[in-house]
């Protein structure tokens, strides 16, 4: 029985088409876990060795991983839901509407999208919170904290725009209720302190600025639209790179 | 929305808040707290 | 010492090529059965849970309550408290910028890479406060926050609007007034600004809270500023004071009613 396995395996990886792909064989010689970290791109942002205090699960928790796993469920099933959703006030209820009822497996994807969400906003808040308890921000790491702080908020954010695209009650007053408090920011706001003063109205301050009008309608829906597909998201995947290259270059802060 | 601050409410709400914020707070601490004699009574059996 | 230097006498001062291990197949292993775990979860919680869609967007109706979603709830229960361009604005900056500096305030060498209460007690405990007053603020807004944005118990009838119990709420301005006998007349006026004695009372009740809490660590621990050095002391005296500072006004409003501390034409605080 383990000759036949052998036998199939031999015959899948030894030849050309593998080898173009592979360049090596599946790692199960310790040469080969080596160069797999070099030569795969999934794989690269590994090292080849670790410390064994590294896969302590009750030290990371891997919240940092989960967070970025989510990230990718997001986009996964974000890109299937923007097949079928048009950011029309005139018909984004109604394509949420379908995606719940005539689409194959529509449900599944949007209802996925929506926990990946919520998860992904837990778990960058407990991974906040263990990065803080493992003292795993002091020098020299203190950059990649600064930047985890802002995909914190980016986090935040893009749950904040994708929040408005159904296009029903919840969302468009949940994003009226933010839109008042841009309103009322100090200087930019409209409404205020100070912000009158100099000049601030309805028609010019940072509130018009994030719903490119006084409502929250068709140019609202848009701009979210935009920011949430689109913007944040690139925003989010470089800042990523540069959160996990300061890990990388840094080394695990961890036991032995 | 000032009117709702009646007096049964209010004595509730207030001790709601202070109590949950500390018992919270004693929570986030006893983690820690936990996780570091967990850590460091493995270190010693090794 | 050299930045470069720095970096490579800590990673020398932790490698040990004895006690590593190959990432494949250790490390990659438990990351896969970790996503696969996860994946699991959020399928069983799509296929048991599915997501809300209420009605039609319309101006014309607003639902009640309106809730943003639960991780602005924080946020929004903060309104209640503190006007729209503290609760929305200023506070969010500041919870923001605070966590930014958080490493460069930090000077306490412990606690690098393990975790540790007993060695940094000051750091987790702000930090645990900090959390703590964010997640009850959260708590609240969900759980406790109905029509109106009235408290409701969980026993409590929640489709029944709260009886109006009216309770005056007086600013602390006025407080000072009535309980020293002040003249409401001012003494000084600049533009729309008719300042009142009352008004510099409360004025120095908010910044003498400040003053206080900066001068009085620096009497009282005074190898805690010396650690952190001036701008760092300040830095995070500031940040620390301005949260004790918003559960205070919270308790402020809850037991005297006091709605606003400090009251200018342009802004209350």
């Amino acid at each position: 029985m383990k000759e036949m396995i052998a036998k199939i395996v031999k015959l899948i990886t030894d030849n050309q088409v593998y080898r173009s792909v592979f360049r090596h064989g599946f790692p199960t010689t310790d040469a080969n876990r080596a160069l797999v970290m070099f030569s795969s791109v999934v794989l690269h942002l590994h090292p080849v060795r670790v410390r064994r205090g590294a896969l302590k699960i009750r030290f990371t928790w891997c919240l940092g991983g989960l967070t970025f796993f989510f990230f990718i469920l997001l986009a996964i099933t974000g890109v299937f839901l923007m097949f079928y959703y048009v950011p029309d006030t005139r018909r984004a209820y109604n394509d949420i509407k379908d995606l719940g009822t005539v689409v194959y497996f529509g449900e599944l994807f949007r209802n996925m999208h929506r926990w990946s969400a919520h998860a992904m906003v837990l778990s960058v808040w407990l991974h906040m919170t263990r990065v803080f308890m493992t003292g795993s921000y002091k020098p020299p790491r203190e950059f990649n904290w600064v930047v985890g702080v802002i995909l914190l908020v980016l986090t935040l954010v893009l749950s904040w725009t994708g929040y408005l695209l159904p296009w029903d009650q919840l969302a468009l007053w949940a994003v009226t209720v933010g839109s008042k408090m841009a309103e009322a920011s100090p200087l930019l706001g409209s409404a205020g302190p100070f912000g009158p003063e100099i000049g601030m109205t309805r028609e010019n301050d940072v509130a018009f600025v994030l719903l490119g009008g006084t409502v929250v309608g068709q140019s609202a829906l848009l701009r979210f639209y935009v920011l949430h597909c689109l913007a944040l998201p690139l925003v989010s995947a470089v800042l990523m790179a540069v959160h996990f290259w300061r890990i990388r270059k840094d080394g695990f802060s961890g036991p032995l | 929305m000032d009117e709702i601050w009646g007096y049964p409410y209010r004595l509730g709400i207030t001790l709601f808040i202070i109590i949950g914020t500390a018992l919270l707070t004693l929570g986030f601490v006893g983690l820690a707290v936990w996780l570091e004699q967990s850590f460091k009574k493995e270190k010693i059996k090794k | 010492m050299e930045i470069s230097e720095r970096i490579k006498n800590e990673a020398e001062k932790t490698r040990s090529p004895e006690d590593t291990v190959l990432v494949w197949p250790n490390l990659v292993y438990i990351e896969l059965i970790c996503m696969l775990f996860a994946t699991a979860v959020l399928l069983l919680l799509s296929l048991v849970s599915p997501a809300p869609l209420e009605e039609l967007a319309s101006a014309d109706t607003t639902p009640n309550p309106t809730k943003a979603p639960w991780y602005f709830l924080g946020l929004q229960e903060l309104l209640v408290y503190f006007d729209p361009w503290l609760a929305g604005v200023v506070l969010p900056t500041m919870i923001i910028v605070g966590l930014i500096i958080i490493p460069y305030v930090d000077t306490n060498p412990n606690g690098k890479g393990y975790y540790t209460y007993s060695e940094r007690k000051f750091s987790m405990l702000g930090f645990s406060y900090g959390l703590a007053l964010w997640y009850i603020l959260i708590v609240i807004g969900v759980w406790t926050r109905g029509l109106d944005w009235s408290w409701y118990w969980p026993w409590s009838d929640w489709h029944v609007h709260m009886s109006v119990t009216a309770v005056k709420l007086v600013d602390l301005e006025l407080i000072f007034q009535n309980m020293l006998g002040l003249s409401p007349d001012p003494v000084l006026t600049l533009g729309r600004y008719a300042i009142t004695v009352s008004n510099i009372m409360t004025w120095i009740c908010f910044l003498g809270y400040y003053a206080i809490g900066f001068t009085l660590p620096f009497l009282l621990f005074r190898n805690f500023f010396n650690k952190l050095g001036i701008i760092r002391y300040n830095l995070v005296m500031l940040f620390f004071l301005s949260m004790n500072g918003v559960m205070l006004k919270m308790l402020l409003r809850l037991t005297f009613n006091i709605k606003y501390l400090v009251v200018t034409p342009w802004f209350k605080i």
